[in-house]
């Protein structure tokens, strides 16, 4: 089965006064109908970067040049603006953050749904006003007629991001990236969210690329994972394997950071990774992570460290072999 | 006797909002008659969903916002006999924002020994470089970050800054308002160590204003609930995770997303809608999104019931 979508070594370059910053490096993955991709990783690491170069979306002072970025059979690096904007909304789109600066304040919901669909396809503005009540519907909106005519500014956050989920399922796209959907929100009403745009891909057999930072969720929702570090993949595996065997030490270090109930006991100090993500300017060679991991040896600096693989779907950029055992990790085991 | 640092006698603050063009003005309830005590070093959390109030109490424990109703004692004095500068040497806050509360024009040195200055405490230049270098190496910043600037700062450095400038003082109680919501997991746990660390070492009394309980059930010894400016539930940290009574306290636990692959989402029966403040529900204020209401709930308010210290605001609480 070839995949939804599939991106093989992508880079995104940034140009900035300093000098350019390796946003993404080398970024390969596949995306698989129904399936959840999940990118992984903290703040400044590329996953959103990565999000936008499949959009067709970088900043001006962005370049992107990669091997291929295929989705659904169309090489993406070679369409034209025109024909990016007809797949941007229509065959993939995305969902943002914070629903509050992503819906005009200016238009009513319903005009703002209504225009996703007719941007993109001829039909009548009665034929997408019943769309959009119908997924409003779907998304767990009740009272949709009213609802059409209400501003932004007027609905919850909550609502809101079940408003930009359904702008974005509006012209029956084959792949949604949701770049960090739940941050903003409240815990109950991010397990709903999560639960709705869950159900909704199931419903509709939708990819989806989940952008979080947040490992709870990942581990609910996702099927396959890729923690990104830098700019680079790190590790990638399904999601038993991710969170069962944890082969690179950032993504150790990624989950013994987090309190878990029942398992980290209150009170005790956490792991936490020393220091902060370098910013990837200039010249780049060895283990991106070496400054801060633990394990790190003289030979983490040497040029060209690639990624290992161990199976079809699971690989590590790593030099050291995995099956030497952490002791922190086998001390949270044992818990 | 347990003393306590800070203490809460059933405060209320009340705010006038317009309700429309020709409805004249409506009272809006923030806090609805909260009585908190923190014994001396231990660490409350406080949490709740948004707009339930908790920063509003933070607000009036600080001095920022007057109380309508109420009384508030500071380490046995009360509140509203004692100065602003009074109230800033016992009480200092951590914001949830390092990028937003420190000021971008002064240089870090500067932000850090601004509270000494504000009191009129300083001896001279010499006394406070060297009070900020110690406050610097006990909460874990190098001394050469002196004379930068926030903006050369990464988050949780910035962080690290608010902290030392609430400490400076030497306070007793510290309030931190969601001092780790805008952080990565990895300097959240930096930081979740260090707010630890120093407690033990300085003696401090934590009042801790959060939505992530699973970052409270780490680090509090006693939790609050908070729903809709009304304390539905508190007890000890431990009590009140394992044998939750209250069906709001079950649901937000429910809603925690630990990371194991093995459960999926939870189903959570809290429908959407967080009630309006300005217009709140009959009887139980939760008895709309409770899946255990009856009807004795949507009429009559439920009285807050004490049993071997832990407290509950529910008609029919569970294991209680």
């Amino acid at each position: 089965m070839s995949a939804l979508l599939e991106v093989k070594h992508l880079n995104v370059d940034l140009d900035l006064p300093a000098g350019t910053l390796h946003a993404v490096r080398d970024v390969s993955f596949s995306v698989q109908k129904g399936k959840t991709l999940s990118l992984v990783g903290e703040s400044g690491c590329g996953k959103s970067m990565t999000a936008m170069a499949i959009m067709g979306l970088l900043p001006p002072s962005g370049s992107c040049y990669a091997e291929k970025i295929e989705f659904e059979g169309h090489n993406l690096l070679k369409m034209n603006e025109k024909k990016m904007a007809a797949i941007r909304g229509a065959r993939i789109s995305m969902i943002f953050q914070e629903p509050m600066t992503s819906l005009d304040p200016c238009y009513t919901i319903g005009n703002q749904l209504i225009e996703a669909l007719t941007e993109h396809k001829k039909v009548s503005s009665k034929e997408a006003k019943d769309r959009a009540v119908f997924l409003l519907e779907k998304v767990g909106i009740t009272g949709s007629a009213s609802r059409l005519k209400q501003y932004p500014h007027q609905l919850s956050g909550g609502l809101r991001q079940r408003i930009m989920i359904a702008m974005g399922l509006m012209c029956g796209p084959s792949l949604i990236i949701a770049d960090e959907p739940t941050t903003a929100l409240d815990v109950t009403i991010q397990a709903q969210i999560m639960g709705l745009l869950a159900s909704i891909q199931t419903e509709f057999n939708m990819g989806m690329i989940l952008i979080t930072h947040d490992l709870g969720v990942v581990s609910r929702v996702a099927d396959d994972v890729a923690i990104m570090y830098c700019g680079q993949v790190v590790e990638t595996g399904n999601i038993k394997q991710i969170f069962d065997n944890p082969l690179h030490p950032y993504t150790k270090g990624l989950m013994e950071c987090i309190p878990v109930p029942g398992k980290t006991k209150p009170g005790e100090k956490l792991g936490s990774i020393p220091g902060i993500v370098p910013t990837p300017i200039g010249e780049l060679w060895g283990c991106s992570f070496r400054s801060r991991c633990s394990l790190a040896q003289a030979e983490c600096a040497a040029k060209g460290l690639e990624l290992t693989t161990v199976s079809d779907q699971r690989a590590f950029r790593c030099i050291r072999d995995m099956n030497i055992t952490d002791t922190a990790l086998n001390t949270r085991e044992m818990l | 006797m347990v003393e306590f640092a800070l203490k809460t006698e059933n405060i209320k603050k009340e705010y006038q909002v317009s309700a429309g063009v020709f409805h004249g003005k409506k009272n809006l309830k923030a806090v609805n008659g909260v009585s908190l005590s923190i014994p001396k070093g231990s660490i409350l959390g406080l949490v709740g969903e948004s707009g339930c109030g908790k920063t509003t109490i933070a607000k009036m424990i600080l001095g920022l916002e007057n109380k309508t109703s109420g009384e508030l004692y500071i380490g046995g004095k009360n509140i509203a006999k004692m100065k602003h500068k009074e109230i800033a040497k016992i009480i200092q806050p951590v914001f949830q924002d390092p990028y937003s509360s420190l000021n971008p024009r002064k240089s870090i040195s500067k932000i850090i020994s601004l509270p000494l200055r504000a009191q009129g405490l300083s001896k001279g230049t010499q006394d406070l470089e060297e009070k900020v270098d110690d406050i610097m190496e006990i909460v874990g910043l190098a001394p050469r970050l002196k004379h930068n600037y926030p903006n050369q700062l990464s988050g949780g450095q910035r962080q690290r800054v608010a902290v030392a400038r609430a400490l400076i003082m030497r306070p007793q109680v510290v309030l931190c308002d969601e001092p780790t919501s805008a952080l990565d997991v990895s300097v959240q746990a930096q930081i979740l160590n260090m707010l630890l660390d120093l407690r033990s070492k300085l003696n401090l009394t934590y009042l801790f204003i959060s939505h992530d309980l699973a970052v409270v059930e780490h680090i509090a010894t006693h939790v609050a609930v908070m729903y809709l400016g009304r304390i539905v539930e508190e007890g000890t940290a431990g009590d009140l995770f394992n044998n939750p009574s209250h069906p709001y306290t079950q649901a937000l636990l429910a809603s925690v997303l630990t990371p194991d692959p093995a459960l999926g989402l939870p189903q959570i029966q809290l429908g959407i809608e967080y009630p309006n403040p300005i217009d709140p529900p009959s009887g139980c204020t939760f008895h709309p999104r409770c899946a255990k209401r009856k009807e004795k709930c949507s009429k009559v308010a439920p009285e807050p019931v004490i049993k071997s210290g832990k407290l509950v605001e529910c008609h029919y609480p569970d294991n209680f």
